[in-house]
């Protein structure tokens, strides 16, 4: 099992500001928890983030656009890393769409928000 | 998960803030005796990370101070925002743990303490020979026993073959492994008992003969390769059986803080890896023990239930054909266990081991309350003060006062039993402590609280054992 302390602490702090911002209904801290989640969703794909075919660009001459995707082939993430970033994905979507619509968000979707930070700090198996 | 009672919160919390305490203690304590250079700057960074854990952990402090004054209400529980909170925290905590715990490779380790080995051979009796079995600290966050001899064997290499003597004319023994932080941690060596239950095992073939006679019973013929799944099975099974036969139910509790301590790291529940069954079918194979031998293990309910209840809540996220596959595992695993039980048992009932039984766990729940008022329980009185003073009252001659004298003689204990009566003090205390240290305003106090606390009663233990051996000493038979 491998656990990375960085991302559990990132992830302790965003939801914690949940907590705050929930008990004393402070708008403020509802926006330090989006800023904190935001946070930790980058330092997630930072941790676990491989190159993808999307980063080829057409540019690039078509031997070392072939040698790219040849390396891409041997960095799959596994299953549950997979699972993380698609999670990962989704969150920031959201994430995004409360930023874009200039609104706080709604007690459900900070749960929601919340509990996919929680979900995907846990650690990875083996 | 929300709805929980916070007495359930209360076991949760106790345990990753206790293991990164120890941790702490342990990387903290090591600059006295090993102050090499080369060393602080991995002691330096250890103990920085966990000083932030602390830091988050205190962010949490309203939540925990509630969670140890209310624990007594039945109907409190946390908000969901509270809840998350809380296990977030937790789980970092937890997960630092065990990844700090590995870099403890890095540093030098000291050898066991003397009690440990006292322990033991109280424990083992004259089945632990010291120049045969070796008992070494490991970096891993987890007990193992393996023979010396068997990885002798595996290493092909020729260097190796003509470096080293043949096991077959110098046998290299049998090593057995404690968690580096559970050093200092009296209660978390009853986890040794199961690894003597291997030791036992490698040098008995119980395994073999367990499975032999269970094949026997089904009059099936299983394919080599289940037959082989069967013994890996019989072998965690007469581990976790020789724990319960030496040590009592106390036995399983460091496999159970271990679960409740990897549960909060990860999101589905501990499963059965092939060998070892899940933690909630030990643990239910060990209450099930405990109540056919009329043991009351309701004062240890409180952590074996901490742990059954996380793991059930985990079972339901999975799907119903996990579900059911973990449900057919738990049956056959018990299963199993009734069948194989009666053989392990005539075994180790043939050796010179003190079985534990309700007589030594009723023993230990009366020292348990000597503990509490600090005094350690390496002996108990003989006679009651009841009896006493119904003695003295019956033969009031003055002049014979002396000849009463054996009515306050002490006798050793067992080590199971300070063991099992550290473990319900432990248990029982730690609501107190806890809550104690949480009223405090700085990370600082808090810690420093429950450390000293924690510290207290391992050193009650530690005095426990340490008297035993010399009392036994005093009291055997002269020539």
């Amino acid at each position: 099992m491998n656990y990375d302390i960085k991302l559990g602490f990132l992830a302790a702090d965003a939801i914690s500001e949940f907590s705050k911002a929930a008990s004393l209904q402070d708008a403020e801290r509802y926006g330090t928890f989006l800023e904190r989640c935001a946070e930790y969703c980058k330092e997630v794909k930072k941790t676990y983030g491989r190159p993808a075919e999307s980063d080829i660009l057409a540019t690039v001459p078509n031997a070392i656009a072939d040698f790219m995707r040849a390396v891409i082939k041997t960095q799959q993430p596994r299953p549950a890393i997979a699972a993380k970033l698609e999670a990962i994905g989704s969150l920031e979507a959201l994430l995004t769409k409360i930023h874009e619509e200039q609104r706080t968000p709604s007690d459900d979707e900070c749960l929601v928000i919340a509990k996919k930070v929680f979900e995907t700090s846990a650690a990875d198996p083996n | 998960m929300p709805g929980e009672k916070l007495s359930h919160y209360a076991r949760l919390v106790s345990t990753p803030i206790e293991y990164l305490l120890r941790l702490d203690s342990a990387v903290r304590d090591s600059a006295t005796w090993s102050a090499g250079g080369e060393y602080q700057a991995i002691r330096h960074k250890i103990t920085e990370i966990c000083d932030a854990c602390k830091t988050k952990l205190l962010e949490e402090a309203p939540t925990i101070r509630r969670i140890y004054t209310e624990s007594t209400d039945e109907q409190a529980t946390l908000t969901p925002a509270e809840d998350l909170a809380l296990r977030a925290v937790l789980r970092s905590t937890a997960g630092t743990f065990t990844a700090l715990h590995e870099l403890l490779l890095f540093l030098p380790r000291e050898s066991i303490r003397r009690e440990l080995r006292d322990y033991c051979v109280s424990l083992f009796r004259e089945e632990f020979d010291s120049t045969k079995i070796s008992l070494i600290l490991t970096s891993l966050f987890n007990a193992f026993e393996y023979s010396l001899d068997d990885v002798m064997r595996f290493l092909e290499a020729d260097v190796f073959k003509f470096k080293i003597p043949d096991p077959k004319s110098l046998s290299f023994g049998t090593v057995m492994e404690l968690a580096i932080v559970d050093r200092a941690n009296p209660l978390a060596w009853a986890v040794l008992a199961h690894e003597f239950g291997h030791f036992l095992d490698h040098n008995l073939g119980l395994r073999a003969r367990a499975v032999k006679e269970f094949v026997a019973k089904t009059n099936t013929a299983f394919p080599e390769e289940f037959v082989k799944a069967l013994e890996r099975l019989s072998s965690e099974i007469i581990a976790d059986l020789t724990g319960y036969y030496l040590q009592g139910p106390c036995g399983i509790l460091p496999l159970v803080n271990m679960s409740l301590l990897i549960g909060c790291i990860q999101e589905p529940p501990i499963r059965f890896d092939g060998e070892h069954g899940a933690p909630t079918t030990r643990v239910e194979m060990i209450k099930m023990l405990s109540n056919q031998d009329h043991i009351d293990i309701a004062r240890l309910n409180p952590q074996f239930d901490a742990l059954l209840s996380e793991e059930r809540q985990k079972e339901l996220q999975l799907t119903a054909a996990d579900q059911q596959q973990r449900t057919l595992i738990h049956q056959f695993l018990t299963g199993f266990f009734d069948d194989v039980r009666p053989i392990i048992l005539e075994e180790l009932g043939k050796r010179k081991f003190k079985r534990f039984q309700q007589v030594h766990y009723e023993r230990a729940e009366t020292l348990s309350g000597r503990l509490a008022n600090g005094l350690p329980v390496g002996a108990c009185r003989v006679h009651s003060d009841q009896e006493a003073r119904e003695h003295l009252r019956t033969q009031e001659d003055p002049h014979t006062l002396r000849d009463k004298y054996f009515l306050l003689e002490e006798r050793p204990v067992s080590v199971s039993e300070v063991v099992t009566a550290g473990w319900i003090n432990r248990i029982e205390k730690s609501n107190d402590l806890y809550r104690e240290a949480f009223t405090q305003t700085t990370s600082k106090e808090v810690f420093t609280r429950i450390a000293n606390g924690l510290a207290e009663q391992d050193k009650l233990i530690f005095k426990s054992i340490d008297m035993i051996p010399m009392l036994e000493a005093h009291h055997a038979p002269a020539g």
